[in-house]
């Protein structure tokens, strides 16, 4: 744990040690590092790429900084905070985001319809959110995971502050996800309970997984905690455009891609990292992995992404060639 | 007066109950008409657009002329940063390569303890070598570098620009209510609301996380320093004037070296406040244990988090008490050398010890076998008070939401809005004549004008709850304190901890216990503005002067009767500046519970964030600001009724 918290901020410092690695893994495949950098970096202005605060987000950026890194560029890891990054994509305080999560940022696709930044294409992660419950809570409410069964169990899910009705928490509201009418055009006897951040909607999740008491919360994947806990998600009717259309929103809501962005003048500034990050993808399959063996395993992140480094070079070697 | 103004008000209370039942829901004398509304955030984001975009005569828009300063702010912290652990380096990414390593752990250790020695001997050294090597086995120290190198610049910054205004300030009464209204603002508006102009104007990183910390810092310095000021101006009298001194002399000579304890609180405050705001600084791009805090909490690391805030808290206590000691001007220790060949001494020690890092390794990176984590401990004790203690802390925070909390909720927000304009309006006539009565009226119909008024009550409601307890028991612990040394070797150190430890560290493990909502919030509010009531009630009895508790003595004054008549009289001004501190702090601890879960003006300004909408954040964070200068004008204004003519009475007494 120690050596990841040395080194988030001086990863610079170990790109000596790293690109050592890297170039002796070049010649081995026969990669001509050298030479590509000949014309790259267009500019030795500094691209400065954001850095959230879930553990994911460390990942995706740590990696594109080390391979931008391995093309000579000047990269800048920016620590802030998720809701700030809007508007400094506008601005190019940030060059880059790695992570734009379209399934709890309804404001981003806005944001690029305007024009206000550049979509710069899939990660290959998607987001998906539901509601959830520990699987004990099957126990007290035998008709879950299908949603009908709420109705009968508000009382299960109920707290001194919600009275009879039941209790969904959920993220705050700026994370959009359409709740209030969804609970509404279903009838359910629920009222929402909206938390200002993960981290107080994880420890009250904790809290009652430890205690085993019942609770109805939103959770998202990929992340750790549907991995830690042991609980389902709540089966709504499946998604349709029309549900969604109609206003009502009585349906599953829609798995959103994670999106990468970047600040519009990216791309001309610095063609060849715009065209490296537009080929940088990765799966949910081993975006969740890297999340259990940091989160829940303890590894360090930086091993974390040497490994990644060492086992895929074929894959970043290629994104990076011109 | 007091009669007739309890008449007045139960008066109006009987109106709005009268107005509830009789008005048919909707009516625009409950709830201010939609069709009303100002749009506040409209001309605000007007405003803020002319700022950043208008083109200043060839030099570029307004937002280029500010990004000039960047520089200023980030030229020095990089050095800083490049010294303490980045070294120096040239080319980028893979064609990187060092120049000069940054200074060893051990030679910066070396460096600290060896200062803290000199400054306040054996104590302070130990304090000194113990925050250095918590920070190495914790494996902190290049975040604790990296947030040290940011506020190695923002302290001085705040203290310098803060002392300066005060003295113009105090010097200039004309500008002084206005400048300080100016100031209570920027304490109170919740970070949130101007974090989005801070990053058009200054961009990511240092600079921004330097100014959030100074607009955070500075106010506190600034009105500490004017009321020392005027104590002091009054306790030399004409002193200075019968020496001869001219006006600068007066001040530099005399009024200022006499000050000096209110100035050293606001020097702890300073200190205090700047790491206290490391977490929020960290949203705008400075990195460091802030964001470490922020990482470990988002995962339910609590040991972490905890590990990582008890660093911040043990460095702002160790700079505190070398800056204290600093500030008296006295050689603890090494008195054989003077300051130039200790300075020597010290810049040998660290360049030698560097250099040999070149050679030795472990001296270059401190060693990873022995690097600690208290892992889940601090887990398993919250789970194990979870599984056990949880009906008994469940059972407290029901009861007092169903007998406190929530009736005090439901009244305020179904209060009608023109009863609470026209009561606020009467109070504060009552308290500072018909001006204040007309300006404080304007503020609360400004809100209920903005549309905000819902949250804007949710946000009084909270607040008015937490601050009454901060003062409740703060003052009379301060006022312990004063008069006992023993105590206040207790209470100091545990209110310093409480100030700089970021909330966010016990307020997981708090969500864990008591469920998110208010009483969580509660919580948090009262844990931060509490601090400065203690700490002025207790300056403020121990800085009584030694003449006027002798004269209550011989006349035969028992202790509770020299305590209430002429200790509290005598450091009235001390204690109510402490109580403008704690609303101001309290309403500043909003944009913590913002992030807990409440539906207040907080949470507008975190919603605004998201949407970049900065005149709408600026719209709430105003809203906020004017409930905070109507609380401090009312309270302080009682407040200073009853003391004003005792205070001056004893003060007159003791220039004589």
């Amino acid at each position: 744990m120690g050596s990841k918290e040395k080194s988030r901020f001086t990863f610079t410092r170990r790109l000596v040690g790293a690109a050592a690695l890297a170039a002796s893994m070049a010649i081995g495949i026969g990669l001509p590092v050298a030479s590509a950098q000949a014309e790259v970096p267009e500019s030795n202005d500094p691209i400065r790429i954001s850095l959230h605060d879930w553990t994911g987000s460390v990942f995706t950026s740590t990696l594109a900084a080390r391979i931008l890194g391995e093309m000579g560029y000047n990269v800048e890891l920016i620590p802030i905070d998720a809701a700030a990054v809007n508007s400094a994509l506008e601005s190019g305080d940030i060059t880059f985001q790695t992570e734009a999560w379209t399934s709890v940022h309804p404001e981003v696709a806005g944001l690029i319809a305007e024009g206000r930044y550049t979509n710069v294409g899939e990660t290959g992660l998607v987001g998906m959110d539901r509601w959830w419950y520990p699987a004990y809570v099957e126990d007290l409410c035998p008709g879950l995971p299908d949603y009908t069964a709420l109705n009968d169990c508000a009382s299960v899910f109920a707290t001194a502050e919600t009275g009879d009705k039941g209790r969904l928490l959920l993220y705050s509201a700026d994370w959009g996800g359409n709740d209030d009418e969804r609970v509404a055009s279903l009838g359910l006897n629920y009222q929402i309970v909206r938390v200002g951040s993960e981290a107080a909607l994880l420890a009250e999740v904790q809290s009652a997984v430890q205690r085993q008491a019942p609770i109805l919360a939103w959770l998202y994947e990929p992340h750790w905690a549907p991995v830690k806990f042991d609980g389902r998600y709540v089966e709504l009717p499946p998604y349709t455009e029309e549900c969604a259309a109609s206003g009502r929103y009585d349906c599953e809501k829609p798995s959103g891609p994670i999106l990468k962005l970047a600040w519009n003048g990216m791309a001309d500034k610095w063609p060849a990292a715009f065209a490296a990050m537009q080929k940088f993808t990765l799966s949910n399959r081993e975006y969740g992995e890297v999340i259990q063996q940091v989160d829940l395993d303890g590894v360090p992140m930086d091993d974390v992404v040497d490994a990644w480094m060492a086992e895929n070079t074929d894959r970043w070697s290629a994104w990076i060639a011109q | 007066m007091r009669y007739r103004g309890i008449a007045l008000l139960t008066a109006l209370a009987l109106v709005a109950l009268a107005m509830q039942r009789g008005l048919a829901e909707g009516h625009w004398a409950l709830t201010w008409p939609q069709g009303w509304q100002l749009p506040f955030a409209d001309w605000l984001n007007a405003v803020f657009r002319f700022l950043s975009e208008f083109e200043f005569a060839g030099s570029g828009t307004g937002r280029d002329l500010t990004r000039l300063a960047v520089p200023l702010f980030e030229m020095p912290t990089d050095l800083l940063s490049n010294l303490f652990f980045e070294g120096f380096t040239s080319g980028f990414g893979a064609n990187k390569q060092v120049l000069f390593p940054p200074l060893s752990w051990l030679a910066l250790t070396v460096g600290v303890v060896l200062s803290c020695y000199r400054v306040g001997g054996v104590k302070l050294a130990t304090l000194g070598a113990a925050t250095a090597a918590y920070l190495l086995v914790f494996g902190l120290w290049s975040s604790a570098m990296l947030t040290m190198a940011q506020l190695a610049v923002a302290v001085p910054i705040g203290l310098v620009v803060g002392l300066l205004m005060g003295v113009w300030v105090w010097r200039s009464p004309r500008i002084r209510p206005g400048v300080l209204l100016a100031l209570d603002q920027l304490q109170t508006i919740p970070i949130f609301a101007y974090l989005v102009p801070v990053v058009v104007f200054f961009g990511l990183g240092v600079a921004p996380a330097i100014i959030v910390t100074v607009i955070f810092a500075l106010p506190t310095m600034v009105r500490t320093t004017v009321v020392g000021l005027e104590e002091a101006a009054r306790t030399t009298g004409e002193l200075a004037v019968s020496i001869g001194c001219n006006k600068r002399q007066a001040l530099w000579k005399v009024v200022l070296p006499t000050a000096q304890d209110m100035l050293r609180v606001g020097l702890n405050q300073v200190v205090m406040l700047s790491f206290s705001s490391v977490i929020i600084a960290s949203l705008v791009g400075a990195g460091g244990l802030g964001y470490d805090v922020l990482v470990a909490l988002r995962r339910l690391a609590i040991g972490r988090g905890l590990e990582a805030g008890f660093a911040i808290t043990l460095m702002a206590i160790t700079l505190n008490s070398f800056l204290q000691h600093y500030s008296t001007g006295r050689v603890a220790g090494l008195a054989a050398l003077g300051s130039r060949q200790f300075l020597a001494l010290i810049g040998a020690l660290v360049l030698g010890l560097t250099l040999l890092s070149l050679v030795l390794p472990w001296l270059a990176v401190f060693p990873e076998q022995l690097v600690l984590s208290t892992g889940p401990f601090f887990d398993n004790v919250i789970e194990w008070v979870n599984l056990n203690l949880y009906s008994i802390t469940d059972g407290v925070k029901t009861a007092l939401l169903i007998y406190l909390f929530l009736p005090l909720k439901h009244l305020l927000t179904s209060l009608p809005w023109l009863v609470v304009v026209l009561a606020v309006t009467i109070a504060g006539y009552l308290v500072g004549g018909v001006k204040r009565g007309l300006f404080l009226g304007g503020l609360t119909l400004l809100i209920a004008a903005s549309g905000l008024w819902h949250k804007a009550m949710l946000t009084v409601y909270l607040c008015a709850v937490a601050v009454s307890f901060s003062a409740l028991v703060g003052i009379p612990t301060g006022i312990w304190a004063g008069r006992s040394r023993n105590v206040a070797r207790i209470v100091m150190p545990i209110i310093d901890t409480l100030q700089t430890l970021p909330a966010f560290v016990y307020l997981i493990p708090a969500i864990m216990l008591f469920g998110t909502g208010d009483f969580p919030s509660f919580v948090a509010i009262v844990a931060y503005s509490i601090s400065p009531a203690i700490r002025y009630a207790e300056l403020g009895i121990r800085t009584v002067p030694e003449h006027l508790r002798e004269a209550g003595v011989q006349f035969g004054c028992r202790p509770f009767q020299r305590l209430w008549m002429i200790e509290l009289p005598a450091a009235a001004p001390q204690i109510l500046l402490g109580l403008n501190r704690t609303i101001m702090l309290g309403l500043s601890m909003l944009i913590v519970t913002a992030l807990i879960g409440t539906d207040d003006l907080g949470q507008e300004t975190v919603t605004a964030l998201a949407k970049v909408d900065a005149g709408r954040g600026l719209a709430a964070g105003f809203a906020v600001a004017f409930i905070a200068i109507i609380a401090d004008r009312l309270v302080g204004g009682l407040a200073e009724r009853k003391s004003q003519p005792q205070r001056a009475g004893m003060t007159a007494a003791g220039a004589d």
